[in-house]
């Protein structure tokens, strides 16, 4: 058996799918958090059953990728019965899906998710009365406690489709409704063949709405509103005047914590780890020695004092593959990349990020993209793979392609801001300034420049809701698992290629070839030729090249800036292959032309200021 | 009428209380973003402003809007809206003081000393004896609110029982 969870973004489908099939898909309070399907299976009935869980979609008419994905599921698993899961608290948006559904004549079961909101919101559903009107099972649920669950799982067995001509019948909206042969109203049921030869009712999406209208007349009844402190809260998160200055209280947290946390991992304890323990234990047993070329590649290069070759005396300074290799991902960027994934997973489940969306919606419109843009940005502050898959939440071809090359381009990963963290602290303000600066003046150009629609879009604000410690956990454990398994090798991939790269010549080669672009028009050492090769591989170990090369402070806010916007690193390049299809080359060229003209034009800044 | 209303009385001592909390944190933010930009001093008894432009401009702007939520929440103290106000001035002023207690936290936690990994419990508790960052000293003043809330609670019940 089949079972496809489908309904709004933002309802709870991926926390109903993660407690039936025990997976660990991620879940979050904003729409858009699922933007591809993901299968699951669950022991019931005596049999495996497979569990889909579809991106969120309002209608089965699609108005973004992820809705495509979600119509498109449901036409290549036409034998399949369907969990229709709703807001409870906006029953009648989450009818017209389902009538979408029954219209289709696939086997619903109806869950109305977030009982729980509902009831405190004084709207009281009558779910017998309706299961009754509408023919197919009818399950209140609250996904996160779990209640209702297992009577939804119950329903799955034995359902049967409904129809709209029986529904129809049965609320008594029979104005044309039964009659199935009218010619004359738009509004009326009309029969059409199903892709299996079925024989379907089906109305006009007005009509739909007036049956809906009927439908909830007769089974929700809405009591007084009352506001209360935490909807007049969430008011003034969302609000600008007082939105603003919270959510400048919310970065300043952010970023304390983040600093306070990797301080204290990373200067208190993996520094010693690496320097005073494995670095002198890795040098003593190592075959080879200083001198040997294996041993420089793989611990420890050395570098002349006094005319002797002497061992290093750092982890980073050594450079080695299984030194500087490890050290950086795991003694530098796993700490900052854990405490950032906890906060981000925090304001996530409580549901700020959306609020965050609505309050900058106005300031992403100047450059032609909305407030949901700011999921995809944030996400990539952690790493940039998840943020290009989700900029598929952006409606048109246009927005997709500047957001992707607006991510690749101007926001730095999550090891990147850790490394920049720890060895450059005084220059990554500036560092930051001017990449979010870029973000805007080229967000601007390019929603000028490239051709398409950047239309308005309206956003769900969902409540605020208690996170709960098995859902960030979890989340953060999967993120985390997530760079482990593509930070550690690609960084030790990275030192061994720079390190081959750099007994070949090869680099100071390059190097001398690009000095007159490095140092004429980029205003930087010509030395940066290698840590600009490292960025392909890795952004967090270019930077931390760039800082053992002597350069001034403007030369190394260049320099940073360069590392980071010239090309994505490995991972997101393929990502933004496999996301933007064609317009990848065209965002690819956009890339080389900023990095060209936003580069010069640093450096112009720095003979104008008289500091080069 | 009546949904909009936090509490079932006035208080005098809630609209005092609060403007002395807010003008307090107000001050606490100019006097912040004025000594990190223009002054060297940062210690004054047992009060000290965090010398980093992070910290102290920014911080202080925190606490320039923390002030400013709790003047601006204390008129019509019933009123629900007027009351979030507050609310959201101690949770500014909550996030300060946290911040700055886990800053001070994650400095005490690591020894100094070559061959220890932990500090000792006398450094460790000597680094939380001060001074103290204006939000930690406004803390406390600011916990008065979850009385309130408690109060609001209470009085919700009454009003729609």
């Amino acid at each position: 058996m089949k079972v496809l969870l489908i309904g709004h973004p933002n309802v709870g489908k991926s926390v109903i799918f993660n407690r039936l099939t025990g997976a660990n898909v991620v879940s979050s309070n904003y729409p858009g958090t699922t933007v591809d399907y993901t299968k699951g299976y669950m022991r019931q009935f005596g049999e495996d059953i497979e569990l889909i869980d579809v991106p969120g979609t309002f209608s089965l008419e699609p108005k973004d990728k992820a809705e495509e994905v979600a119509v498109r599921m449901l036409d290549e698993n036409a034998d399949a019965k369907v969990v229709c899961v709703i807001d409870a608290a906006k029953i009648e948006r989450g009818l017209y899906l389902t009538l979408e559904l029954i219209e289709r004549g696939l086997p619903v079961v109806l869950s109305l998710n977030m009982w729980d909101v509902a009831h405190d919101k004084n709207i009281v559903i009558d779910s017998k009365r309706l299961q009754d009107i509408l023919g197919i099972p009818v399950v209140p649920t609250v996904a996160i406690s779990g209640e209702g669950i297992s009577s939804l799982v119950r329903n799955i067995e034995g359902l049967n489709p409904s129809s709209l001509k029986e529904i129809s019948a049965r609320i008594g909206y029979a104005r044309h409704g039964s009659e199935m042969n009218c010619q004359g109203c738009s509004g009326c049921l009309r029969t059409s063949l199903s892709g299996q030869g079925q024989i379907l009712d089906t109305l006009s999406p007005d009509k739909k709405w007036d049956l809906i209208e009927e439908i909830t007349a007769s089974t929700v009844t809405f009591g007084t509103f009352v506001h209360t402190l935490k909807d007049a809260l969430g008011d003034y998160t969302v609000k600008p005047v007082t939105g603003i200055p919270f959510a400048i209280a919310m970065l300043y947290a952010f970023w304390s914590i983040f600093v306070s946390f990797s301080g204290l991992v990373t200067d208190g304890f993996m520094v010693r780890i690496f320097d005073d323990y494995y670095l002198p234990w890795i040098q003593t047993h190592f075959p080879g020695g200083m001198g040997n070329w294996l041993y420089a590649l793989l611990v420890d290069a050395g570098h002349m004092e006094g005319g002797f070759l002497v061992p290093s005396t750092t982890c980073f300074e050594s450079f080695g593959v299984l030194t500087s290799g490890l050290f950086l991902p795991i003694g530098i960027v796993l700490p900052a990349i854990l405490v950032f994934y906890l906060m981000l997973a925090l304001l996530e489940d409580i549901g700020y990020m959306p609020r965050l969306a609505v309050l900058i919606d106005t300031f992403l419109h100047k450059i032609g993209l909305h407030g949901y843009a700011v999921i995809p940005t944030i996400l990539s502050m952690g790493c940039n793979v998840p943020g290009v898959e989700a900029t598929r939440i952006l409606e048109t071809k246009k927005q997709r392609f500047m957001m992707m090359t607006l991510l690749a381009l101007f926001i730095p990963c999550g090891a990147q801001i850790a490394i920049m963290n720890d060895f450059i602290p005084d220059y990554l303000g500036f560092v930051m300034a001017y990449l979010f600066a870029g973000y805007f003046i080229f967000g601007f150009i390019l929603n000028k420049i490239v051709p398409g629609r950047a239309p308005e879009i309206l956003m769900d604000v969902p409540v605020y809701q208690r996170p709960t410690v098995k859902d960030i956990g979890k989340k953060v454990f999967m993120r985390t698992k997530g760079f482990l398994k593509e930070g550690i090798p690609f960084v030790m991939l990275g030192v061994f290629i720079v390190n081959i790269l750099y007994l070949l010549g090869f680099i100071d080669t390059m190097a001398s070839f690009a000095a007159p672009v490095f140092e004429g028009w980029f205003g930087v050492p010509k030395e940066t030729a290698g840590p600009l090769i490292a960025a392909f591989l890795r952004k967090d170990l270019a930077i931390a090249q760039l800082s053992s090369i002597p350069m001034t402070k403007y030369q190394m806010i260049s320099a940073v800036v360069l590392v980071t916007i010239y090309f994505p690193c490995i991972a997101t390049f393929f990502m933004m292959i496999k996301e933007g299809g064609k317009a990848f080359f065209g965002s690819v060229l956009a890339l080389i032309s900023v990095a060209f003209v936003y580069g010069g034009f640093l450096h112009l800044i720095w003979i104008l200021m008289g500091v080069n | 009428m009546s949904h909009q209303y936090a509490f079932r009385d006035k208080s005098l001592v809630y609209c005092i209380y609060f403007s002395l909390l807010g003008g307090a944190a107000f001050l606490a933010g100019i006097v912040s973003i004025m000594v990190t930009l223009t002054c060297n001093m940062h210690s004054f008894g047992f009060i000290e402003i965090p010398d980093s432009g992070f910290r102290g401009v920014w911080g202080g702007l925190v606490m320039v809007f923390a002030g400013i939520f709790y003047l601006s929440g204390i008129r019509d103290s019933r009123e629900i809206h007027n009351f979030a106000k507050v609310v959201l001035g101690s949770i500014l002023l909550w996030i300060m003081a946290g911040t700055d207690l886990f800053a001070i936290f994650a400095g005490a936690v690591p020894s100094t000393e070559p061959g220890a990994w932990l500090n000792s419990a006398e450094g460790f508790i000597k680094a939380f004896s001060g001074p103290y960052t204006p939000a930690i000293v406004l803390f406390p003043f600011s916990m008065a609110v979850l009385y309130y809330i408690r109060k609001y609670h209470k009085d919700q019940d009454n009003l729609f029982a």
